[in-house]
């Protein structure tokens, strides 16, 4: 807990952490807004105790270290989702100094409900009225002296866009941690049988001698008690039904019957409608939004679906337009360069062979190809949060729910499902979004069947050497099945695990907005970090392990003899009737447990494709390699843009191929029949989520069951389809 | 007095009731399911309530479909309600007036 302001008297040097929070509701332009305070210093980082992220930045204000903490949107105090848990937990238990509570000024009587509960907390609230310039172009008058005669707090016309009103806001901030008194809010009063209850228990906690008590104000504690609120009142072991003993507080719960937190509910409600009415004018003719004339053709009844097929196809088409030629440029940078430079310095150094195969073939190899996806992840990972800030995404939402109910799920769980084909870890983190823990895990198991783009490299290379005639039909066939698959294991998940409990669907459309590139890149780093962390962590670590159990025992001559190759032909029976038995194959699997782009890189370590065997003519100059490098960045800066705006085809995935490829693809031709080769990406697609998955599934869900049941039914849907395919296609003939 | 979803595209209503519990304690899993599922919160109308959707408010159906969730007009906020909830709001018919 923040200390008291009372105690920042002194040097700034040896003042407490001040913290200010930042909450208001979903959509009213929190995050603009403290972007446009933070600027780029904002930092994301994990809460201690739970996976939610918080954002954070350190402001200097006047010589004073300001801690601004940027909270999840939350309608109201009662939390629904695990978002807003996190927003409540931390304005209750760490309270700090100032609230900048920002509100939609063109919505306001919705977000005063929060407001009201904010001030009931009795932390300095600072009240912004952002988007002010929407109350102005809609014809609304809002009297801003009388709100804060009401409320008792400063409220400040904010337009977070253009950064008005900021210096305003952040000088009212520093009043107040000058000076806490300046901040007199009203006594919040409902009804009279209310008052007198608060009066009576605020009273009797009063007289209490509890420390932990003491640290929360006692009307607020009182309202709790009024409510019930048992999360609250459990955890700081306060009985209410000891209140509910007196004759007044009775009288209230026997008026209400029994149903105080109703009561209280509604009257809250009843201050902030009142207020509306008295403060907001609205004109008689209101004028038509333009909101509401996209969604007549966005959400009409014929148009709604190809629309949307429309908008996720070019979802798709621009992610791999954009990103390819970055994948081939880091791959170039990578296998090129980096590698000549990492095997110059290590045999000045007269590293031994040993070190210089483990650092060049391992971990350069390994870490260095999955680095490569990055642009497929970061280019999704963009468009979906542009759909996002611009409320496409919700109207998404919209026009899947009653095929969502299909699987048993409704609408909302459509935005982690689509995050899962970038990733399937952010949409396992995006599940927070959902009300109900039941529709989180059934949406979090159905997510490893979306085909995430660490899944690609191995369709590429498969396709590349058995179908490259059928390149676009063959990838679109595998990403179906995923689909049809996860709505068939949602079926059988409603009629088993998930029966009887119903999905509810209510969900705010925000209004059309056009978010800025800056929002829009701090939005997709948080998303993108995590493949990156992964990258950086759980592949460099795999790719040593994966090195060590290839060359283990030491002095291994044969690789088949290695650890890893002999766990794999324990294990290669079972994967006979699938069309792929050898050993070096069930290897790939083995490893690509972890994350699946290792699949491809093991085969490459095992089949031994020596990367200085492509290399012909003399090896440029260091110089000659920068200047390289900088030249083709901009041919790949200027091929993703022609390739964006030219013929609209997804067949340009990565068609150009790094020699290295080239040479693993003729290696995997004598491997494979395209039967195998087919029924090999099916299993790659479904035999179970990756390790990091499995992570972000324990963190968020508080157990492993959720990815122990993601591996069983993954494994076992990997080799019933696998095996359907490649026997019945063997039986038929096809692509023996 | 109708439920929401058998009003018409365009038309004004004024909710006077909503069925269904109000009350956190809504929960009816047992054993295990209730330790795997179980939420922090179910109150369901108290969302409904924090997104607007009280008794006396005055709503406006902007679209329908056969099946799918409804889009309503709350105040300043579009929201989008499944049909089964839309079940359980009750409406008084205003038909094209806001008043």
């Amino acid at each position: 807990m923040t200390q008291p302001l009372q105690s920042t008297e002194g040097s700034p040097d040896k003042s407490p952490k001040i913290t200010v929070a930042v909450a208001g509701n979903p959509n009213a332009g929190k995050s603009t807004l403290i972007n446009s305070l933070a600027g780029t210093r904002l930092q994301v980082g994990n809460w201690t105790g739970v996976t939610v992220e918080k954002k954070e930045a350190i402001i200097d204000l006047q010589g004073r270290k300001i801690h601004l903490v940027d909270l999840p949107g939350t309608y109201s105090l009662s939390p629904y989702t695990e978002e807003e848990v996190v927003a409540r937990d931390f304005l209750i238990y760490e309270r700090p100094d100032v609230i900048i509570n920002v509100v939609d000024s063109t919505n306001l009587e919705r977000n005063l409900q929060l407001t009201i509960q904010l001030l009931e907390l009795e932390i300095p609230v600072i009240l912004v009225l952002n988007m002010f310039d929407e109350v102005e172009s809609k014809g609304y008058s809002l009297n801003i002296d009388q709100i804060e005669e009401v409320l008792g707090v400063k409220a400040i016309p904010t337009i977070a866009t253009r950064k008005k009103g900021i210096r305003d806001l952040l000088a009212r901030v520093h009043e107040i941690i000058e000076n806490p008194a300046c901040f007199k809010p009203s006594v919040l009063r409902y009804t009279k049988d209310i008052d007198a209850a608060v009066e009576v228990i605020s009273q009797e906690l009063k007289e209490k001698d509890s420390s932990v008590l003491k640290r929360y104000p006692n009307r607020w504690l009182a309202y709790k008690i009024l409510e019930r609120d048992h999360v609250i009142l459990d955890r700081l072991q306060i009985d209410a039904e000891l209140f509910f003993a007196h004759p007044v507080v009775k009288h209230l719960q026997t008026a209400h019957n029994e149903d105080v937190e109703s009561f209280l509910a509604e009257s809250r409600y009843a201050l902030a409608s009142g207020l509306t009415k008295e403060v907001l004018k609205r004109p008689l003719m209101p004028k038509i939004e333009i909101t509401e004339t996209i969604d007549r053709i966005v959400l009409n009844r014929f148009l709604s679906i190809p629309l949307f097929f429309v908008i996720m196809w070019l979802m798709f088409k621009m992610t791999f337009d954009i990103a390819t030629p970055f994948v081939d440029w880091i791959d170039f940078v990578v296998t090129g360069p980096l590698t000549r430079w990492t095997t110059g310095i290590l045999g000045w150094l007269h590293a031994s062979d040993w070190l210089r195969s483990l650092l060049v073939e391992g971990i350069l190899g390994g870490v260095g190809f999955v680095m490569a996806f990055v642009p497929v992840i970061f280019s999704l990972m963009f468009i979906i949060t542009f759909l996002e800030g611009s409320g496409y995404m919700a109207r998404a939402a919209f026009v899947m729910d009653r095929y969502m109910h299909i699987i048993g799920l409704h609408g909302k769980s459509f935005i982690p499902m689509i995050m899962g084909f970038g990733c399937n870890v952010p949409g396992v983190y995006a599940t927070r979004t959902l009300e109900n823990r039941r529709d989180r895990i059934l949406t979090a198991l159905l997510l490893p069947l979306m085909s995430c783009s660490a899944r690609l490299p191995v369709y590429v290379l498969i396709i590349g050497a058995f179908f490259e005639n059928h390149k676009g039909t063959v990838l679109f066939s595998i990403y179906m099945l995923g689909i049809v698959l996860s709505i068939l294991i949602g079926i059988l998940f409603k009629k088993t695990l998930f029966r009887g409990a119903t999905p509810v669907f209510i969900m705010e459309l925000p209004p059309y907005r056009l978010p800025s590139i800056k929002s829009l890149l701090i939005h997709t780093w948080e998303k993108v970090k995590h493949f990156i962390i992964k990258a950086g962590t759980y592949i460099l670590a795999m790719s040593i392990i994966i090195w060590f159990a290839l060359n283990l025992p030491w002095g291994v001559e044969h690789k088949k003899d290695s650890f890893l190759g002999q766990t794999a032909q324990i294990i290669s029976p079972v994967l006979q009737p699938l069309g792929f038995g050898r050993w070096e194959i069930t290897a790939s699997l083995l490893t690509g447990i972890v994350a699946k782009e290792i699949v491809i890189s093991t085969l490459g370590e095992i089949f031994s494709v020596e990367r200085s065997a492509v290399t012909t003519g003399p090896e440029p100059s260091v110089g000659e390699d920068i200047i390289e490098i900088g030249v083709s960045f901009g041919q790949t800066v200027k091929k993703a843009v022609t390739s964006l705006f030219s013929a609209f085809s997804i067949s340009s995935i990565s068609t150009e191929e790094a020699p290295e490829s080239l040479m693993l693809r003729s290696v995997i031709q004598k491997q494979f029949s395209p039967l195998s080769a087919y029924s090999f990406m099916i299993f790659v697609l479904l035999y179970m989520p990756c390790i990091v998955t499995g992570i972000a599934m324990k963190q968020e869900f508080g157990t492993w069951s959720v990815f122990l049941i993601a591996v069983v039914y993954g494994i076992l849907l990997a080799w019933v389809s696998a095996f359907l395919v490649y026997q019945g296609g063997t039986l038929l003939g096809i692509g023996i | 007095m109708v439920p929401l979803n058998q009003l018409n595209e365009g038309d004004f209503g004024e909710i006077v009731e909503i069925s269904g519990c109000r009350q956190r304690q809504c929960q009816h899993k047992r054993g295990w399911k209730k330790r795997f599922l179980s939420d922090p919160d179910d109150g369901r109308n108290g969302r409904m309530a924090d997104l607007g959707l009280r008794i006396g408010k005055v709503i406006q159906l902007l679209q329908k479909g056969k099946q799918g969730p409804i889009l309503i007009k709350v105040d300043e906020s579009r929201i989008a309600v499944g049909q089964k909830m839309a079940q359980n709001i009750f409406i008084k018919d205003q038909h094209g007036s806001p008043s």
